[in-house]
């Protein structure tokens, strides 16, 4: 787990974060006189939620931005996780806030519940609407959360996700007109709404122009498809001034192919080859409705690209040794990785996992790869054979790869068999630092 | 579940903390309550109520019948003007009660001083003061926060409140009513200076 974990974080994003956490802090601090009663701490402790869950709003605005920035280094899948923390935490504060805020009034005010209640909602520009958008938060928080999350369709949980922007958009209105740091104070004002405009400017500048943009600059389209293995497919992509999208090895695009069913949903694919300036392929399994659609698609469909993201690059290795560990159809980036890598020769192993010989894809080709850098591949399939210990234990790792301790660890696949990996590694003696994985569960 | 735990209780921790401290530190001078640039607060919020914002002139003809003098009202200034003339901005500062016809077994002089406005970040607040020698018989608030419902709504429980304080401290020495500290600084403020004004 710790494992997991420790992953080289920019310490400049959290520092930024945290100054900013501590800015609001001070300008309720300077802004605030000593409450003196118990209703007045509410309030104000209502307050002071209030202004955290706008603050990590804007926060979750510059994440789902996507910044190629923070993609390269924080790396999606981790990125992701912060955005359902950060998420669930918004949705607690934020009724923290209604209730504390409209306790402590009805106490200060010395009204009943009832009664502060409607005056609230009456009495208040937009208080109203901001209840109806936290309403939306909520419902996308129970949605999203794991026990629910699991019987609700993609579709149904995105279009759901949309929502928040609405519930957003709706709360914004009464942190300005109503908000006891913002309307005495013309400056804190200000930067409130500045800062919520500059979110908003990323987040409509790298999700909505610059792949609009795209379209044209690129004209990415399908060109072949080709069955890789039972429900998986690769598919190959041709466009305009490819090179310039500055694509790596081991990354993955958003794709969002523009067929009469398809067009509304767009999915992260990993290029399953390295980039070149004629042609880029990811290879998809069928998993859901979607992807099962996508086995069929036809060549001459207009594709919509945003990306390339993804940290999962040759930019991550310290050592000359290199070690790839891939299961199932985790192996797409690995694939790529191990095309390209940059490796001393003779130190470049990929060891892959699979449960059945023919979920096994790309073997014609990780074998000419194998033949031609000098590289080793070895398969790992089915289950272990009497007395043999579970695959990926750390003595085969020890078994297939002497120096492993010496080497960087590249790992793609499902989460448990990357937990285990990582575990395995660990105790073959290579430093979490040096154990480089982004795992597709989101 | 551990995690959110944890952060569940960091936060409260710290919510609890700021708080704490924030409670235990002095009041802030007045100088801070005006904050720089703000308005009344009325720009940003609609008026629910019916704005009080404009003081009352200070001279009112009330003629009484009986003619028995009630303590409150009894100002026998003949206004000549029409009482739909346009109240003043200021109110007079001080009136100098006329002597009556009839003999005043107190010859004491009765006195209204308005005070100055105390600007707050919920708007302006300015108090009235009725004197009798020196002592303070009435404050009456000739403008509080009513930007929205729950200023005016807060200023409706704080000014009763803080009138009795006055009256019974007859000086502006009183403590402010939890939960309307503005409203308390800036009619404490306002009743200062029109104490001051009166020469108490």
């Amino acid at each position: 787990m710790r494992a997991l974990m420790v992953r080289h974080s920019p310490w400049l994003v959290w520092c930024g974060v945290a100054a900013g956490a501590a800015a609001l802090t001070l300008l309720w601090w300077t802004s605030t006189l000593p409450p003196t009663s118990f209703g007045a701490q509410l309030t104000e402790a209502g307050r002071l939620t209030g202004l955290y869950a706008g603050y990590l709003v804007v926060i979750l605005l510059v994440l789902m931005a996507r910044l190629p920035l923070l993609e390269r280094q924080v790396g999606t899948d981790r990125l992701a996780r912060i955005h359902s923390m950060v998420g669930r935490y918004v949705v607690c504060m934020t009724v923290a806030h209604m209730v504390l805020i409209w306790l402590g009034y009805a106490m200060t005010a010395h009204a009943g519940l009832g009664k502060e209640l409607t005056q609230l909602l009456t009495g208040f520009p937009y208080v109203l609407w901001a209840v109806i958008g936290a309403g939306l938060f909520v419902l996308v928080g129970v949605v999203s959360a794991t026990a629910v999350r699991s019987r609700v369709s993609y579709e149904t949980w995105y279009l759901l996700h949309l929502l928040t922007y609405a519930g957003i958009a709706l709360a914004f209105w009464h942190q300005i007109l109503t908000g006891a740091q913002f309307v005495p104070n013309a400056v804190a004002r200000w930067g409130w709404i500045g800062a919520y405009a500059a979110a908003s400017a990323l987040l409509i500048w790298f999700r909505l122009l610059v792949p609009v943009r795209n379209v044209w600059r690129h004209r990415l389209e399908v060109a072949a498809v080709r069955t890789e293995a039972p429900g998986v497919v690769s598919v190959y992509l041709t466009g305009a001034r490819l090179d310039d999208l500055g694509a790596e090895a081991g990354q993955f695009m958003r794709l969002r192919f523009l067929t009469r069913n398809e067009w509304w949903q767009s999915h992260p694919y990993s290029l399953s080859a390295a980039p070149n300036p004629s042609w880029l392929r990811v290879t998809i399994k069928a998993l859901g409705d979607h992807t099962e659609q996508l086995q069929r698609i036809r060549p001459g469909t207009r594709v919509l690209a945003e990306g390339p993201y993804g940290a999962l690059t040759a930019r991550r290795r310290s050592r000359h040794g290199v070690v790839l560990i891939a299961g199932g159809v985790g192996v797409t980036p690995l694939r790529a990785l191990f095309e390209s890598l940059p490796a001393e020769e003779g130190r470049l192993t990929l060891i892959y996992r699979a449960s059945k010989h023919e979920d096994v894809v790309f073997r014609h080709e990780l074998d000419e790869i194998a033949a031609d850098r000098r590289a080793v591949v070895h398969y790992l399939v089915g289950p272990p054979g009497p007395g043999q210990e579970p695959a990926l234990h750390p003595n085969w790792l020890r078994r297939l790869v002497p120096d492993v301790a010496e080497r960087d660890a590249y790992l793609c696949g499902p989460g448990g068999m990357m937990t285990t990996a990582i575990e395995s590694l660990r105790e073959c003696g290579v430093p979490a630092r040096r154990i480089h994985h982004e795992d597709f569960s989101f | 579940m551990k995690r959110i735990v944890l952060t569940a209780l960091t936060t409260i921790t710290g919510i609890v903390l700021l708080l704490g401290v924030k409670s235990q530190t002095g009041a802030p001078g007045l100088a801070t309550l005006a904050a720089p640039g703000a308005g009344s607060g009325s720009t940003a919020t609609k008026r629910t109520s019916a704005p009080r914002a404009t003081p009352t002139p200070t001279a009112t003809v009330t003629p009484t019948p009986t003619g028995t003098p009630t303590p409150r009202k009894k100002k026998l200034t003949t206004k000549k003007k029409s009482s739909t003339s346009k109240a003043k901005a200021t109110p007079r500062k001080v009136t100098h009660p006329r002597v009556t016809p009839k003999p005043k077994p107190k010859p004491v002089t009765r006195m209204k001083v308005a005070g100055q406005t105390a600007d707050t970040p919920y708007g302006p607040v300015q108090v009235k003061v009725t004197m009798l020698g020196h002592r303070i018989t009435d404050v009456t608030a000739l403008q509080l926060p009513g930007g929205n419902q729950r200023s005016s709504e807060i200023a409706g429980f704080a000014a009763p409140q803080l009138r009795k304080e006055a009256l019974s401290a007859q000086s502006a020495h009183i403590d402010s009513v939890s939960g309307a500290t503005y409203t308390s600084q800036g009619y404490i403020t306002s009743l200062q200076s029109a104490l001051d004004r009166a020469g108490a």
